[in-house]
């Protein structure tokens, strides 16, 4: 039943899809408006089928039934509830229904967004593209990656359960979610980037209209990528939670170039420059969100992370091949009417410091994957097989960073077109007095070495730097200086200057010992007094803990080593004491033997300031939010730089202030 | 709406060229094209050495020390006695790595103990196995229980799984009587399979 | 909104306080970083170094991890032998070398500095150069090709912009 339901789900949703994009392929092609409407009917339709797969998907993992054999692969009768939810992320088909899921609801709410505007041409081929990823994915669930295939289950069959490390941790239930609520995100303002290419309105006001969509679904796979870091350091054994592992950087590479678009895009609204640049980023970051999903699921990178192997790999290879090939093909067929009439006057200045850190970001994104792909690379040239690890990836990610960090300081009070030394002497005062402030703090705190202090003091001129905006903005407009684009974004500075120190603190002050204990013993681990109480087990349904009692300073905590069962890999499970200045996390590494009289192996890591990187990234996810905030708003789809009307109608000069950047105030054009 | 001209734009852009790309020198169209396909051709070549990858898993099996000479392998034996292989010049080696916590290093060890009787007589080639972290009690126990009448080293310094890049147990390395390692198994090997591997490589000189 | 507000003028700190700013901040600077710099730092012990080491060689049998993390067998094995031949005197290099010749180059995270593996760590580099000589050319051609100029088309619409209605020139 299970099995019928989800498959007439995918079937109704490829059929919805394909009829869609003939349909709408038509209409445009024949200069039908009226049969744009259209589109919005088979939208709904994929958007059932694909709510219809989905339930019936979770219907069968509630009630395990193994006649389906994604739940007979990956379910059990004794994982909890939570856990069996979130199964359907776990494994490889059941994510390819996620996304399906996910992009058929991005695509409803463009329709209803733009419910008045549908017979526009723009509007249809957004939805056409869009329509003709969601064919591509709904065929990935009808043959590849196909969750609803029958399985007849033996009597008594009980599922091995989903993989033991993702049982451990509630966040499971939530990373994925978020991280594709940002990949798939990105697909919208991708759909109206093609759409303006194909139609030639490459002017800003396909911008505007998807600003908010590229903020959403850049905020929302921050935040799944600062949550996935943070799963990773409570669930994995050794106190990391970076480790430069090819499926984290498939999910870092979209968001380097999105992030680099997010801020490009104000050169396009103000001066109508960089085009270009915007509309490659853009399509990068598409791009890269399918590469991404090829490398995790192709099998061709080893990763902790990665989910499987099979055909699969073709399907999402030959897709990428595709779209980099249109986009391509589009931006050179489009390339001269995106020539920007103006120039950049002088790289002191707003649109300089822009183009700056567009050259950093792709710098970033080209070592990042680089490294990640250098193996497969070297293996096809010369047959020789080697590894790129984090040493790589650190060493050479570090100077990009710390580049960054010194654009995040001066790029937010650089003005437009042009600035002298003396305004920015000025305005970088004090920030500049607060970054050498922080250095000697942290001197005097007892911080040694060139890399570290160097990152807190940048990081403190860029928070600096961020407080002085939204200071001044508030000043100038009390609680809306807080909202808005330029003061959300100077939160979301501030976010990443604090995950930014974080990293620096945690990874250039860790200590870490690995201690053999028996009952009752105490050692001193980087200050703090490291006791073994005891041990004990707990019997649950779907594993055995063997937990140790470890008491940090008098409180206790239990690191335990679970044995699933269904897997015979015994997974440990970390515990941790938090705390704003340091994080002491401690692993099992050797389980006591028997009775009382054993030893176990403990792993005992200390580092600083762990705790703020997620703080951080929660700060990032709040700025993203003030900065979509709507403002006063004037009709958001005229472009910032609309000529101003001249004749017979009052016109009125926008006036921005000398000082701090908010929002333009608004402009009203006659009519 | 009045059309109003960019002030910065050069001044041969009037008002009759619609958007004022009409007379782009045609040298910067170009640029964009050469641009457009070099990206195109990089992308083609990347898709097709992703394309033509294999699996990673597959990576791991081979050895680089298949066509060397068999690192230094000398130590304490499980009887008490000592062990180098310099001494077994001139006859084939089967280098065993094993734990008895090994499941499937427990269903090769019958094979390992028939090709061991087969070669006895000719002495042309013998098994030496290398406990792989595990104890002398266990492994003695162990072949107290199943046989096994070959040279046992203890490895209690742990050096030569490290020196032969043991990954996994059970993995055995075939060493020619040139001293060259000639063949690496993964896993549990089989009678049948060494036979072969020595008369693939004695046949061919 | 009108565009007759002026700001008020900021309240400028005295000159001579501001002149003197810079320089003391790079003062301020230079002490703490020199005293952060060549202050005194826990030696690097043995562990260190063995767990140095460790960070930058593969677990063969893990995916993607290094021995540092791992907690198999092999990788156990692979520390515990780093350790030791730490102990004996071997460098760095040393150990690294004989760890690629038993188990393969694809041990080692860090890719060698030679031959085609030091692509990896120079065609970055490589392309850094580039776009910033890229950015550098492209400043100068615009430099070069010269700022606005008006035409009388322009000046002829600005004056008729003026003189029409509701139009008020900011200060």
């Amino acid at each position: 039943m299970n099995n019928a339901l989800g498959t007439a789900g995918i079937v109704l949703g490829l059929a919805a899809s394909i009829g869609g994009v003939v349909t709408l392929a038509v209409a445009l092609l024949r200069h039908k408006p009226q049969l744009l409407q259209v589109g919005r009917s088979y939208i709904l339709l994929a958007l059932t089928g694909s709510v219809l797969a989905v339930f019936a998907m979770q219907r069968a993992l509630i009630t395990r039934d193994f006649t389906v054999r994604y739940v007979a692969d990956n379910g059990s009768t004794r994982t909890p509830a939570l856990y069996n939810v979130a199964t359907m992320w776990g494994a490889l088909e059941g994510s390819i229904l996620l996304w399906v899921l996910v992009l058929c609801g991005y695509m409803a709410l463009v329709v209803h967004k733009f419910r008045k505007r549908l017979d526009d041409p723009l509007v249809g081929w957004a939805m056409l593209t869009m329509l003709a990823i969601s064919t591509f994915f709904f065929a990935l669930l009808l043959f590849p990656a196909n969750p609803f295939s029958e399985f007849h289950p033996p009597a008594g069959f009980d599922g091995p359960g989903p993989n033991p490390l993702l049982q451990n941790h509630p966040l499971m239930a939530v990373h994925p979610p978020m991280l594709y609520l940002g990949y798939v995100g990105f697909t919208v303002p991708f759909a109206f980037a093609v759409a303006a290419l194909v139609t030639g309105r490459v002017g800003e006001g396909w911008l505007l209209e998807t600003r908010r969509w590229t903020l959403f679904a850049w905020g929302f796979l921050t935040l799944g990528i600062v949550l996935g870091a943070w799963w990773s350091y409570e669930v994995l054994n050794w106190g990391g939670y970076w480790g430069w592992d090819p499926v984290e950087n498939a999910s870092l590479l979209p968001w380097i170039t999105g992030t680099a678009y997010l801020h490009s895009v104000m050169v396009q609204e103000r001066r109508g420059m960089l085009r270009v640049w915007n509309l490659s980023l853009l399509c990068a970051t598409f791009s890269l969100t399918i590469l991404g999903t090829f490398l995790t699921r192709s099998g061709v990178i080893a990763s902790v992370h990665a989910f499987t192997e099979g055909s699969i790999g073709y399907w999402l290879l030959g897709f990428f091949g595709l779209v980099v090939a249109v986009t391509l093909g589009l931006i050179g067929w489009r390339g001269d009417r995106l020539r920007a009439p103006g120039r950049i006057d002088s790289p002191v200045s707003r649109e300089g410091a822009f183009l700056a850190n567009n050259v950093l970001f792709a710098a970033f994104a080209f070592v990042v994957l680089l490294g990640t792909v250098f193996p497969l690379l070297v293996e096809a040239l010369n047959g020789d097989q080697l590894s790129v690890g984090a040493p790589y990836f650190d060493r050479m990610v570090m100077p990009i960073g710390l580049a960054l960090l010194f654009l995040m300081a001066v790029a937010p009070v650089l003005p437009w077109r042009k600035a002298s030394t003396e305004l920015l002497s000025q305005r970088l005062f004090w920030p500049a007095w607060a970054g050498v402030a922080a250095v000697v703090i942290a001197v005097v705190l007892g911080a040694r070495g060139l890399a570290p202090l160097v990152a807190f003091g940048l990081g403190a001129f860029a928070a600096g730097s961020a407080v002085r905006q939204v200071v001044l903005a508030t000043r100038r407009q009390g609680w809306r200086g807080l909202v808005g684009r330029a003061n959300g974004g100077m939160i979301v500075h501030i976010g990443v200057v604090v995950i930014a120190v974080a990293l620096a603190a945690s990874s250039s002050f860790d200590r870490e010992q690995e201690l053999t204990m028996a009952v009752g013993d105490t050692a001193t681990v980087a200050g703090h007094e490291i006791t073994y109480v005891g041990h004990h087990t707990i019997d649950a349904d779907n594993k055995t803990s063997v937990r140790a009692r470890i008491a940090i300073d008098g409180d206790i905590y239990e690191p335990a080593i679970n044995t699933f069962r269904g897997s015979e890999q015994s997974v440990g499970t970390p515990s941790v004491k938090t705390g704003p200045r340091q994080d002491v996390f401690l692993s099992l590494v050797r389980a006591p033997e028997g009775d009382e009289g054993q030893t176990i192996g403990l792993l005992v890591v200390v580092q600083p300031l762990v705790m703020w990187l997620w703080v951080g990234g929660f700060i990032m996810a709040f700025g993203t939010v003030l900065a979509a905030w709507p403002g006063r708003r004037r009709n958001p789809i005229d472009p910032v730089s609309a000529p101003v009307k001249v004749r017979g109608a009052p016109a009125v000069s926008p006036s921005p202030p000398p000082e701090a950047e908010p929002e333009p105030e608004p402009v009203e054009v006659g009519s | 709406m009045t059309e109003v001209v960019d002030p910065s734009t050069p001044a041969q852009a009037g008002p009759e060229a619609e958007d004022g790309y009409a007379d782009e020198p045609p040298r910067k169209r170009r640029t964009g094209l050469i641009v457009s396909v070099v990206v195109a051709l990089l992308l083609a070549g990347f898709v097709v050495v992703l394309a033509t990858s294999e699996p990673a898993s597959e990576r791991r099996a081979r050895s680089p020390l298949v066509g060397k000479t068999v690192p230094a392998l000398a130590g304490e034996t499980l009887d008490g006695g000592s062990f180098d292989i310099d001494d077994q010049r001139g006859r084939w080696v089967l280098v065993n790595f094993f734990a008895t916590w090994c499941a499937p290093c427990r269903i090769e060890h019958p094979e390992l103990q028939a090709f061991e009787d087969a070669h006895r007589s000719t002495g042309d080639a013998a098994v030496v196995s290398v406990v792989y972290r595990d104890t002398v009690a266990n492994t003695r126990q162990f072949f107290a229980q199943n046989g096994g009448d070959w040279p046992v080293m203890l490895n209690e310094d742990g050096r030569a799984p490290v020196d032969f890049g043991v990954v996994k147990v059970p993995e055995s390395y075939l060493v020619a009587p040139s001293g060259l390692v000639v063949a690496k198994f993964n896993g549990g090997v089989t009678q049948a399979d060494l036979d072969d591997t020595i008369a693939r490589f004695e046949g061919s000189g | 909104m009108t565009a007759a507000a002026t700001p008020a003028p900021r309240r400028r700190p005295r000159p001579g306080l501001r002149a003197l700013g810079w320089p003391l901040l790079a003062m301020v600077l230079g002490v703490a970083l020199l005293i952060g710099v060549t202050g005194t730092r826990p030696p690097r012990t043995a562990e260190d170094r063995a767990r140095a080491l460790a960070e930058s060689v593969a677990c063969p049998v893990c995916d993607g991890q290094s021995v540092a993390e791992s907690d198999s067998e092999a990788a156990k094995g692979i520390r515990n032998v780093i350790t030791s031949r730490i102990s004996e005197g071997a460098t760095d290099a040393q150990i690294r070398d004989e760890l690629a010749a038993s188990y393969g180059e694809h041990i080692l995270l860090t890719p060698g500095r030679t031959g085609v593996a030091s692509l990896v760590w120079t065609l970055p580099v490589v392309a850094l150069i580039a776009a910033l000589a890229g950015l550098v050319l492209t400043f100068r051609r615009w430099r070069r090709a010269g700022g606005a100029h008006a035409t009388d088309a322009d000046r002829e619409l600005v004056a008729a912009a003026r003189l029409s209605d509701g139009y008020q020139d900011r200060p």
